[in-house]
């Protein structure tokens, strides 16, 4: 599989630098829908993406603009009938840049050393899921899907602290996305 | 058709349950618009005791276990009309902590407040702040005792004269037939480092033109009496260390602090 992915991409000529998928995610933490391109190495064991989010004011109440980084390991696949093929395990970190004066990376001068001893215009996060994808012919190579749990440092940091009030559903979201392989 | 549109509206809070699109988005349930006015109603609806007794709940920030055992400690007192949280409600000023921390306040059997702390400012959570519950400075009158909520939060706006709005203060506090004493909420406690020096000397002013005056405040974490402009002043201990302050006032105007451990 590994020499199968790597041998088209050499084959196909196309320089590295060419994203080699585009993505499209639904929630997540990340925006409420999210635009990507990303990177893949070693059949997909690795993958890399680059997102720019979008929170419309008329679900988010203001509408907010936000990048994210996102970084997945997925160890398994397993092909499938009619040329499936699912990757049922995918461990990722991500992190998101909000756009806006209303938040900082360094606490303005106003505020003393220390007094924010966080950033508030970037949010870590874990995402955990899995994906399955069919392979299609012409320019996309494969379409996908991926399901993901998506929990932000705070909220872990919130949950490990208050074990009795709260749970990991306070933790963890859904976040669900479609993938075009190229 | 009516059991379809149940399901789909089962559905659609499930789903507004399990996703997020941003920790920093400010849109809120139904439940969870306009606390302020609605705790405001009942609290003006429901009087029928001669003696006004509340309590006054310091910082809940990243303390949501303690913040719960508080609600379950107030929740087990009869004599309570409503409870005042005196900022830093939140850490983080985001969706969902806002939302998890109001989740315990809501559980309260009397109605509630929550004055503006610097936490609550943290980047988008002013917006969610006058969503969820109303101005940041506010007023309301019970048993002839005017209480203001305000913002003194100065150090957000890097102490620029703005904050607290004396002039909004000095409106709430003048004389208009409806109220005999004074109760003043806010965050950060003046003659503070995060209070604005520069506003120090009108706000003292204005507390002293008022006959009867007692100031609540939170932001310091530890529980200190004091006084300020000839005025009794208390700051509340945060959640963490266990213990909330209960206000009585009786129909002489004769007020009575205790400071309750739970």
């Amino acid at each position: 599989m590994v020499a199968l992915a790597t041998g088209a991409a050499v084959a196909d000529g196309r320089p590295w630098y060419l994203p080699d998928h585009a993505k499209l995610q639904f929630a997540g933490s990340i925006g409420f829908i999210s635009p990507g391109v990303g990177w893949a190495w070693g059949g997909r064991k690795v993958e890399a993406d680059v997102f720019l989010g979008w929170v419309p004011e008329v679900v988010g109440g203001e509408d907010i603009y936000s990048a994210t980084g996102k970084l997945a390991w997925q160890p398994l696949s397993f092909g499938g009938a009619r040329g499936w093929l699912v990757r049922p395990v995918s461990a990722g970190l991500q992190v998101t840049y909000t756009f806006g004066s209303r938040y900082f990376v360094r606490q303005p001068s106003r505020f003393g050393p220390d007094y924010y001893d966080f950033p508030t215009a970037l949010r870590t996060g874990v995402a955990l899921g899995g994906n399955a994808a069919i392979r299609t012919r012409g320019a996309v190579r494969e379409i996908g899907v991926y399901w993901e749990v998506v929990a932000l440092d705070v909220m872990l940091f919130l949950w490990a602290r208050n074990p009795r009030a709260l749970g990991p559903e306070d933790a963890f979201t859904v976040a669900l996305g479609v993938r075009a392989g190229f | 058709m009516k059991e379809r549109a149940r399901l789909a509206a089962v559905f659609l809070t499930l789903c507004a349950a399990c996703v997020e699109f941003s920790p920093h988005a400010v849109d809120l349930d139904h439940g969870e618009r306009d606390l302020h006015r609605k705790a405001r109603e009942r609290v003006e609806a429901g009087r029928s005791r001669e003696v006004l007794r509340f309590a006054l709940v310091g910082d809940t920030q990243l303390a949501f276990d303690q913040a719960q055992d508080a609600v379950a400690s107030l929740n087990g007192r009869q004599d309570l009309e409503f409870v005042i949280q005196l900022g830093d409600f939140t850490h983080f000023g985001v969706l969902s902590e806002f939302r998890n921390m109001n989740e315990i306040f809501a559980s309260l059997h009397v109605p509630y407040f929550v004055v503006v702390g610097i936490h609550e400012l943290l980047g988008n959570g002013g917006s969610i702040y006058r969503r969820m519950f109303g101005p940041l400075n506010d007023r309301f009158t019970v048993a002839r005792t005017r209480f203001v909520m305000f913002d003194s939060n100065s150090r957000a706006t890097g102490f620029d004269g703005t904050v607290p709005d004396l002039a909004w203060l000095a409106a709430q506090l003048a004389p208009d037939g409806n109220f005999d004493r004074v109760v003043l909420l806010s965050h950060v406690a003046p003659e503070t480092s995060d209070f604005d020096r520069g506003l120090e000397a009108d706000y003292a002013a204005l507390l002293r033109a008022q006959r009867s005056v007692v100031s609540f405040h939170g932001h310091e974490h530890a529980y200190r009496q004091g006084e300020h402009a000839g005025t009794p002043l208390y700051v509340a201990d945060s959640v963490d260390h266990r213990s909330y302050l209960v206000a009585t006032i009786r129909p002489s105007g004769e007020l009575e602090v205790e400071r309750v451990s739970f």
